[in-house]
């Protein structure tokens, strides 16, 4: 089977990019202002070896936060069709989740305040047992793909019980 | 509608006449006490009309309650008909909950020890609902007779609805013919098992405190001595063993007492308890899964639990928490040997098929976990250094050093140890309709479940584990919301296409 996977919105990139430098100038601040401030004088204090870690940590922190979104962006895909949706995620753990169409509960909208900024929606799908969440549609995508699941979900469950009839 | 018996208004007066006493109590002795701190304790007079207000107080708290457990008893209530069963509860926030009965996933009924007094008895009656899955969607107090004629009427609509003739029959022959006994001696060998679990639990986690506080005392400028210490753990030691084996007895022969399994029609009852009398109805297609479960010393032994997962059959734990439950108990302890006849007798299409495969792969136990340790200890880590050297303490550079290393030794003990057990209990065992599943190491844990109880199915792998062909499964099913994921660790790629072809799209 030659599944075409979608991609999520590339505005959430930019949303993530925006978290990651709210990030990054928080653990900045903690980074710097240990190493310069924390001292038994009342002044800036400089030695070598602690801004040498300093410039490591900040190092670190700068490709864990910049590196990530863009390696779980090129990660995260999913795919519905009449009867299954898949959800393909993980950056180094790749997990690749089958829910049929049948066991879907209920379907749910939602909207964080820099999504709604981003005019970005996520979806949540409940089931029995887990909820799944996709986050980052356009809200035009999230609409359109509630209206064919709940479809697809009311056309499985009528022909389910003409199954269980005959 | 009709009301609640009115044995219980009366069961109301006498439970708020306990609490009423309790708070009259905490109150005087604490008025008294501030009485003796201000007069140094001697000559405490207290005047009579002190006590007319207290008395007064007393009489005023306890007509309000009682007033209030008046108007709940008046304006609750409940009516079982054809279709639906309908509870109504509360005076201030007042809650009606509507059941049809082909959705009534389970009847139970539950007697404490001061109800069993007043000859009354709660029948709890859930629907299944995954939103309410830690407490019963409706309750119905009644007397205790009437209880059990109410749980034959449900279960008589729901025969009606059925007009299946033959289960009649079958009912005369198999009703109280226990599927299962537990016996006196099992319940010693019960309680043996599990207080030496809670026990060496307890005894190691007092060690490890003991240890961790000896070595941070040592840091301080006054020293404990070694022997403080040793003397401490060894009373704690003592008094907490005792006190596990007399939990441990406690549960099996007071919360298990009269422990009953039996089939009726085709609905399953477990019945057991002294203070708090349990009686569980549950139809046998409702059973969601079958869990075998053998603990170390279970298995030292050959013995095994099985439990039962049923939403709304759980067992509150006896911790405190009030949303934290576990699944309730089909078995609480039986020989191995006797596992598969037990759950045949109680429903053949759930009887585990043998172990096959285990675990492909040891080290990957190893590398992930080590990775993302050493990625959390060194960032930590260097922050401390950072400080350390800002304060110019470089001697006690060492002292972090070793916090660090001692962890990362540790944690990597702690998963040789978990590791070794679990990779030989790994396996998917695909099986006509239903799936077996081997997970969990040290508790070992044997899950059967029905083809259309799986929910979903996940697979999770890394770029080196997909070269050599292991996976790890998730099984989404249906039941309670808090263990409906079953884990299953590095097994084969190729389970994943039988599990895939299992699921009902």
């Amino acid at each position: 089977m030659n599944i075409e996977f979608i991609k999520l919105e590339k505005k959430i990139l930019k949303l993530w990019y925006v978290i990651s430098t709210i990030l990054f100038i928080l653990s900045l601040v903690s980074i710097w202002g240990i190493c310069l401030f924390a001292n038994d004088s009342d002044t800036i204090v400089i030695t070598i070896p602690s801004v040498i870690i300093g410039g490591v940590l900040s190092f670190v922190f700068l490709v864990l936060l910049y590196g990530y979104p863009s390696l779980l962006y090129r990660s995260y895909s999913y795919y519905y069709n009449d009867d299954r949706i898949i959800i393909n995620k993980g950056v180094f753990f790749k997990h690749h989740i089958v829910v049929p169409v049948c066991q879907i509960q209920d379907l749910h909208i939602y909207e964080g305040p820099l999504m709604q900024i981003m005019k970005l929606d996520g979806i949540i799908i409940s089931t029995a047992g887990s909820n799944y969440i996709i986050k980052g549609l356009s809200r035009k995508d999230s609409e359109k793909m509630i209206e064919s699941l709940e479809a697809n979900l009311r056309k499985r469950l009528e022909e389910l019980k003409d199954e269980k009839l005959h | 509608m009709k009301n609640f018996t009115k044995k219980y208004f009366a069961y109301r007066c006498f439970i708020n006449l306990i609490y009423t006493l309790f708070v009259l109590f905490l109150f005087v002795t604490s008025i008294f006490e501030a009485f003796l701190e201000k007069t140094d304790g001697d000559n405490v007079v207290i005047e009579s009309r002190y006590l007319l207000y207290v008395a007064i107080g007393y009489v005023v708290l306890y007509a309000i309650i009682t007033i209030f457990s008046y108007l709940y008893y008046k304006l609750s209530g409940y009516e079982i008909n054809d279709k639906q069963v309908i509870v109504k509860r509360g005076v201030l926030f007042k809650r009606k909950t509507v059941i049809d009965l082909e959705n009534v996933h389970s009847v139970n009924s539950k007697q404490g020890i001061i109800q069993k007094l007043f000859k009354i008895s709660t029948l709890l009656i859930d629907s299944g609902s995954t939103n309410t899955s830690h407490q019963a969607e409706a309750s119905i107090i009644e007397d205790e007779n009437v209880v059990n004629e109410l749980i034959d009427v449900l279960k008589g609509k729901k025969r009606v609805e059925s007009s299946n003739s033959t289960s009649y029959l079958e009912n005369e022959h198999s009703e109280n013919n226990s599927l299962y006994n537990f016996t006196s001696k099992r319940k010693v060998i019960y309680g043996l098992i599990y207080g030496t679990v809670f026990a060496l639990v307890l005894f190691f986690s007092i060690a490890f405190t003991m240890i961790l506080s000896y070595v941070i005392s040592n840091l301080s400028s006054e020293p404990n001595s070694f022997g403080e210490i040793a003397f401490v753990l060894i009373i704690c030691s003592i008094i907490l063993i005792i006190g596990s084996y007399v939990i441990a007895f406690a549960y099996s022969f007071i919360r298990y007492y009269g422990f009953k399994l039996y089939k009726e029609n085709d609905s399953l009852i477990i019945e057991y308890g002294l203070l708090v009398k349990v009686k569980n109805t549950m139809k046998l297609n409702r059973i969601k899964a079958i869990k075998v479960e053998r603990g170390l010393l279970e298995r030292m032994f050959k013995y095994a639990t099985i439990k039962l997962e049923v939403i709304g059959y759980i067992e509150s734990s006896n911790n405190g928490n009030g949303n934290q439950a576990t699944i309730g108990v089909l078995v609480p302890l039986c020989k191995e040997s006797e596992v598969n006849s037990i759950i045949e007798s109680v429903s053949p299409s759930y009887v585990p098929k043998a172990q096959q495969g285990k675990a492909k792969s040891f080290i990957s136990y190893f590398t992930w976990t080590n990775i993302i340790l050493l990625f959390a200890l060194i960032i930590p880590y260097l922050f401390g250094v950072m400080v350390l050297l800002n304060y110019n303490l470089i001697n006690d550079l060492w002292i972090i050093s070793s916090i660090v290393g001692a962890t990362y030794l540790l944690v990597n003990i702690i998963v040789l140890f978990v590791s070794l057990f679990d990779r030989n209990n790994q396996d998917i065992i695909i099986d006509d309709n239903r799936l077996i599943i081997y997970h969990g190491g040290i508790i070992r844990r044997t899950t059967i479940i029905q083809r259309h109880n799986v929910i979903a199915i996940e697979d999770v792998t890394t770029k080196w584990r997909k070269e050599k062909g292991i996976f790890s499964y998730r099984i989404h099913i249906r039941t309670n919301n808090m263990t409906n994921v079953i884990h299953v660790n590095f097994i084969d790629e190729h389970k994943k296409d039988e599990l895939l072809n299992l699921l009902i799209f």
